[in-house]
This record gives C-alpha cells, sequence and structure tokens, in this order.
C-alpha cells in the first residue's frame, strides 16, 4: 500500500512536471508561431524577390465613391543584401503639378528611416525628417509607412484565432506615442502568407482605417497583391490602388537608390514599362 | 534674342522629326499607334497672378508690384542616354504691359557612361543647404520673383552653362562652367523700390540703378565646382566658385554704375537625420578679389558666411525649420577706416534667423505655411505668409504676402517697405 502510495505520488509529480513542461513548451511553440507567421506575412508582403518594379495607379475616392484625385507614379524597391532594410524610389507621373518628382526613402531597421524628394522645376534636392512616417502619402488614406511596409518588430503580437483559411493576428505597438492608432488586427491567408485584411482600431476601440485586398496574382512564382484599398471607416473616404507591370528580380543596380539619381532619372528603369 | 528664338525653331525642328522617324518605326511594327507611345512627354501649366501693393509708393508709379497671367510648356525627348528638354513661358505682363517669351530651360543631358555625364545649355542649377538662404550655392537667383510673389519655381534663374559630373568610386565630382556671367535678377527701382547705398538714397522706376553689363562670352566666365559624398546618410560637401558676386556689389567711381567685382567662394556643407530631423551646417569664405585688404569702399569686403538649420515634421502634417544665419566681415577695420565721410558705419557681423512653419489640412489640399526672416542685428524682418489649396489635382488657387518692417529705413529687409504687397493666383496643371 506504502509502495504504491510512493509510486502514485512519483508518479504524480512526474505527471504534474511533464505537463508543466508540455505548457511551458505549448506556449511557447504558440509564440514562436505568431511571431513566424507574422515575419512571413510581412516577407510576402514587402519583400518578394530581391528586387521589384511596378507602376502605381492610386484612385482617392470621396465619401460618395467617387474619384477625386489620381496618382501614378512608378515605383522600385530593392531588399538591403540582409535583415530588414530596403531601399525605395518613387518617380511620380501624375498628377500634372507633381510630374517628375521623386521621391526616394532609405528603410532602415535601427535608426529612422533617411527620405529624400527631389523638386525638378528647382533642381532641388530636399532631405525630409524620417520621424514622421504616419502622416498622409500624397493625400491618400495611405500613410508613408503603408508604401514602405512596418517592421513587425515595432509591435507585440497576438494570434487572436486561427480559421480553417486565415491566422487572425492582434498588433499592439510597443510606442504608441508614435502613431495613431492603438492595435490592429490582421488576416493573414495560411495558405500563401498574404496578409488579405488588417483593420486599425483607435484608442476607444473604433474601427479608424481598414486595409482590404482585393487582387492576389502570382508573379514570377510570387504570390503578389496587384488590387488593393484603404477605408477611413470614420469619414468613409478610400484609396483603391492598382499595381501594374510587376516585375521581380530585374537586377536594379544599387547606385540609382542615391541623390546622383534623383537628378539623373534613371531613363531604363523609369520607363520600363514603355518598350 | 533672336538666336534664342533661332535655336527654339532648330529644336523643334529636331522634335518634330524625331516624332515622325519614331511614329513612322511604330506604325510599322503595329497597328495600333498611341500618342502616348511617343518618347516625347509635355506638360505645363497657365498661371494668372496679380498682386497690387499694400501702401502707396513714393517711388513707383504702378499699384500692382504683379500682374501677369503665363503658360508654361515643357517638351521632352529622352532615351536611355539621352534627354533633350525644353521649357518655355509665354507670358502677358500686365504690370509692364507687355508680352514676354522667356525660355527657361533648354538643354541637352548626355549619360553616356555610369562613370560621368554632361548637361550643356540653359538650365536650372541648385546646390547647398540652406531653405531660401543661399552659401555656396552662387547659381542666379531671381529676388525679384521672390519678392513679388511669383510661384517659387522663379526664385531660380537660369544659367548658361555646361555641367559635367563625374562619378568617382569615393565620390561625386561636379563642375559647371559658365562662360558668359549670370547675374542673379535683383530689383533696379524699375519695379521694385530699396536703398541704394552708394547714392545715399532710394531708387524707384524713375531713376533706376545703371549697371554696367559684364557678360562677354569667355572674358567673363565663372566657374562652379563640388565635391559629394554621402556617408552613411550623412551629405558631405566641398565647394568652390570663381567668378562675381552675383548681385551689385561694387560702384564704378567714373559713371556712378553699378557692377559686379570679382568674387571667389570656397565653402562645405554637411547634412543629416539627427536629433529626430534634419540638421544642416553650411560655411563659405567670400573672397572678394578686387578688394582683398578690404581698403576700397566701393567694392563688397570679404566675408565669411556661416548657416545652421534643422527641421522637423510634427503630427498632423505641420512641419517646421529654423536657420540661422551670419555674414560677418573679415577685414571690418579697413572697412571703417576708409569709409568716406559721412557714410553710416556698417556692422560686422549681419545675423538673421528664418522659420519656416506649414501645416497641410483637408487631406493635404490645403497649405498654410508662414516663412519669416528676421534679423537680430538689422532689427528687420521679412514674412511670407501663403495660403493655397487644391480644388482638384489640376486647379490651384493661391492668396499670400510679401511683408517687410523694420526699425531703420535702410538695413536690407526694410528697405523693401515701400514694396509690400498681397497677391492672389490661380494656376491649371497639366
Amino acid at each position: 500500500m506504502k509502495q504504491k502510495n510512493k509510486f502514485e505520488m512519483t508518479f504524480n509529480k512526474t505527471f504534474f512536471v511533464l505537463l508543466f513542461l508540455c505548457s511551458f513548451a505549448m506556449q511557447n511553440t504558440q509564440a514562436q508561431n505568431v511571431e513566424d507567421i507574422v515575419n512571413k506575412a510581412n516577407k510576402v508582403f514587402k519583400y518578394n524577390g530581391d528586387d521589384r518594379i511596378n507602376v502605381v495607379n492610386m484612385d482617392i475616392k470621396n465619401k460618395n465613391g467617387k474619384v477625386v484625385m489620381n496618382r501614378e507614379l512608378v515605383l522600385i524597391r530593392k531588399n538591403d543584401a540582409s535583415g530588414l532594410g530596403q531601399k525605395w524610389y518613387s518617380y511620380f507621373k501624375k498628377p500634372a503639378d507633381i510630374r517628375k518628382m521623386v521621391f526616394m526613402v532609405w528603410k532602415n531597421t535601427k535608426k529612422d528611416d533617411d527620405r529624400w524628394i527631389y523638386l525638378p522645376a528647382m533642381d532641388l534636392v530636399k532631405r525630409l525628417a524620417g520621424s514622421d512616417k504616419r502622416s498622409s502619402f500624397v493625400g491618400s488614406q495611405f500613410v508613408y509607412e503603408d508604401v514602405t511596409g512596418r517592421l513587425p518588430k515595432l509591435d507585440t503580437h497576438e494570434l487572436i484565432k486561427t480559421t480553417d483559411d486565415y491566422y487572425e493576428v492582434k498588433s499592439t505597438p510597443k510606442n504608441t506615442s508614435a502613431v495613431e492608432f492603438s492595435y490592429f488586427y490582421t488576416w493573414i491567408d495560411k495558405k500563401t502568407f498574404v496578409p488579405t485584411k488588417r483593420v486599425y482600431y483607435d484608442k476607444n476601440g473604433d474601427k479608424q482605417r481598414e486595409y482590404r485586398v482585393d487582387k492576389v496574382e502570382k508573379i514570377q512564382n510570387y504570390d503578389t497583391i496587384t488590387a488593393f484599398s484603404m477605408t477611413n471607416i470614420q469619414t468613409g473616404e478610400s484609396t483603391y490602388v492598382n499595381y501594374i507591370d510587376i516585375k521581380y528580380n530585374v537586377g536594379i543596380p544599387d547606385n540609382i537608390f542615391t541623390e546622383t539619381y534623383l537628378r539623373r532619372v534613371p531613363r531604363k528603369w523609369v520607363s520600363y514599362n514603355k518598350k | 534674342m533672336k538666336t534664342l528664338l533661332f535655336y527654339c525653331f532648330l529644336y523643334q525642328l529636331i522634335m518634330l522629326s524625331c516624332w515622325q522617324i519614331q511614329a513612322q518605326e511604330k506604325t510599322e511594327k503595329t497597328e495600333d499607334f498611341k500618342f502616348s507611345d511617343l518618347p516625347i512627354e509635355w506638360q505645363g501649366f497657365i498661371d494668372s497672378r496679380h498682386g497690387p501693393r499694400l501702401q502707396s509708393d513714393p517711388y513707383q508709379s504702378n499699384s500692382f508690384s504683379l500682374s501677369e497671367t503665363r503658360l508654361q510648356l515643357q517638351l521632352d525627348h529622352w532615351t536611355d542616354a539621352s534627354e533633350i528638354k525644353l521649357k518655355t513661358d509665354f507670358i502677358y505682363d500686365s504690370q509692364q504691359g507687355k508680352f514676354l517669351i522667356n525660355l527657361r530651360e533648354a538643354n541637352l543631358f548626355l549619360t553616356p557612361s555610369k562613370w560621368f555625364d554632361v548637361k550643356i545649355g540653359r538650365q536650372i542649377l541648385t546646390w547647398g543647404k540652406g531653405d531660401m538662404l543661399f552659401v555656396n550655392d552662387l547659381f542666379p537667383k531671381d529676388w525679384q520673383s521672390f519678392f513679388i510673389g511669383r510661384e517659387l519655381e522663379y526664385l531660380k534663374s537660369y544659367s548658361d552653362a555646361v555641367k559635367l559630373t563625374v562619378y568617382l568610386p569615393w565620390f561625386e565630382f561636379n563642375t559647371v562652367y559658365v562662360p558668359a556671367f549670370n547675374s542673379d535678377v535683383f530689383p533696379t527701382g524699375k519695379r521694385l523700390s530699396f536703398f541704394n547705398p552708394f547714392q545715399n538714397a532710394f531708387v524707384g522706376n524713375s531713376n533706376p540703378i545703371n549697371i554696367t553689363k559684364q557678360n562677354t562670352w569667355f572674358k567673363n566666365n565663372e566657374i562652379h565646382w563640388r565635391a559629394r559624398k554621402n556617408v552613411k546618410g550623412f551629405d558631405l560637401a566641398l565647394y568652390g566658385y570663381y567668378g562675381y558676386w552675383k548681385s551689385p556689389a561694387g560702384l564704378d567711381l567714373q559713371n556712378g554704375n553699378l557692377t559686379f567685382p570679382k568674387l571667389s567662394v570656397h565653402g562645405l556643407s554637411f547634412e543629416g537625420n539627427l536629433f529626430k530631423g534634419i540638421t544642416s551646417f553650411e560655411a563659405g569664405y567670400y573672397h572678394s578679389i578686387d578688394d582683398a585688404n578690404g581698403e576700397d569702399f566701393s567694392v563688397r569686403n570679404s566675408q565669411w558666411i556661416f548657416l545652421l538649420g534643422y527641421t522637423r515634421d510634427l503630427k498632423n502634417d505641420l512641419s517646421f525649420g529654423i536657420q540661422y544665419y551670419a555674414e560677418m566681415v573679415v577685414k571690418y577695420n579697413n572697412m571703417i577706416n576708409t569709409l568716406p565721410t559721412g557714410a553710416a558705419k556698417p556692422n560686422r557681423l549681419r545675423d538673421m534667423i528664418t522659420l519656416r512653419l506649414t501645416k497641410l489640412l483637408v487631406k493635404q489640399k490645403l497649405k498654410l505655411s508662414l516663412f519669416s526672416y528676421y534679423s537680430i542685428s538689422d532689427n528687420d524682418a521679412y514674412l511670407r505668409p501663403n495660403v493655397s489649396y487644391k480644388l482638384t489635382d489640376a486647379w490651384k488657387i493661391e492668396a499670400g504676402g510679401n511683408l517687410f518692417m523694420g526699425e531703420n529705413d535702410t538695413t536690407f529687409w526694410n528697405q523693401f517697405q515701400n514694396n509690400n504687397n498681397i497677391y492672389v493666383g490661380l494656376k491649371r496643371s497639366f
């Protein structure tokens, strides 16, 4: 009897230790999982290929859905050889008053981004402070950070739900004073890891902006978002974007992301789709 | 002017033939020829703006300092290794009662190699780190346009020049050669009145200043150079200039004309992302060659110029920029000792603070901005408020002012006080 008790006690102890270890491990894998999911989604969202070039067509709509403004630009992006740093070059074609303007960003992971703008009428290269990434991008519902992508390390992520098709992830900013939202939810496609929907909430828990993917295409074997929109839930205004003529791994040279090429527009790339 | 028009004509002929050749090639290849497929881009705007003075000016007969409508047309033709640009302004200037054609840019830009490129012809050139203040940028500025309320792009006037850029592995080197000196466009009295220290009197449209032209080709030339490098996001540059003061800085004692004495400038600049904003520094040494010792009162003295700047974006589309600017006479004692009797004694230091505030509202369609200069040493100021609203992508309305004020009638900004103006403008871009 005593013997049995001793055995039971040992068993119980072992069982609980195992259970504890198991739960710890499970917790750990879940934590691992959500980071993995977010990182994978981030790669698919903004880092496909070594470089990419495409035309951006942007319709800015009022609350009645009428197109009130249109922007067209050529967007060139190149990933740094390692890490999450990137360089972005955008050449504006529309509207007419900013045609030929160039906007360049060095997305840095450890310090503020470096940003330049080139105004050809004055031959003026102007540096812009990289600290404010949350203001509107050329009057659209997108902010600058939506264009170049928000680094996952700026938020803490929580896997809220896993459905048959999606991972539903809640992301809360670590530094709330730098952003206008309190948290956001992202729906990530389980198969492709494309973030297909994202909703931003304000501090009252009300919906602020909603990002929605309208079309995903396989381009050079990369799952690529080719049509998407952002709606300001509170005002009803929205911006619809189409990515046209997308090309990956075209061999964009590093040197075009320099002040030199703000003035000396790389025609070969900026007009890549005109040939 | 005739030669210019001839070149315009020639250029347009070339463009036209390019067009036809390209069009033929296209139509041969494919049936569905589209205008937009042509390797020519054109764009432009129509802008009408009018600005009355806020007070009557005893030295000017016209109560408007600005009243004009202009059409700007720009044509570009390019290949992978070259670009031709032609930008022309057709202006009806009702303030002057004249029709004008102003060729703003007409240049050929060749980029045959990644090691160098060259731009030949009439071009707009800018470098340096100042915001509406210039230290090492000795390219011509049109201060008159700036003071009467034309669009900001007109602050930069053109140079007829050759610009060569060489890309070396460790830095970039630019040289600009201007065969015939291009001065600033400065007030002469014809449109804006100001104080002429050489005459010790205000100058207006009844007594504009006389200037000795110094634009003989290959004789009155200027050279600008810059060596530039980006080190981990920080822009570093060295600059040089050999030419003439860009605005009159000398007096011809024989005929009383104002002149552009010889000038050389050497300087440096730094700019980077620091303290949550863009921090910049620029310095230049202006060596007045014709008066190296500073003993000739009829030629402006050598001086040091320093500029320190900081700009930052705050939240909600609000940004600000602040600059400190200082000019310091090098041989001040010599200057004081050789002043003509009765002449006002200038300060050794002229320094200034500028402040820029910009706020965007209504989906960035409404822009409120204020740029102000305040001179600490002179106790005078120049304020440039501006409001613009984009009705659509194409249409923009704008209103603003140019307000000069100060204590003493003869200080740099306050001498323009009779020209205080407000203006309105309407622009259609296409």
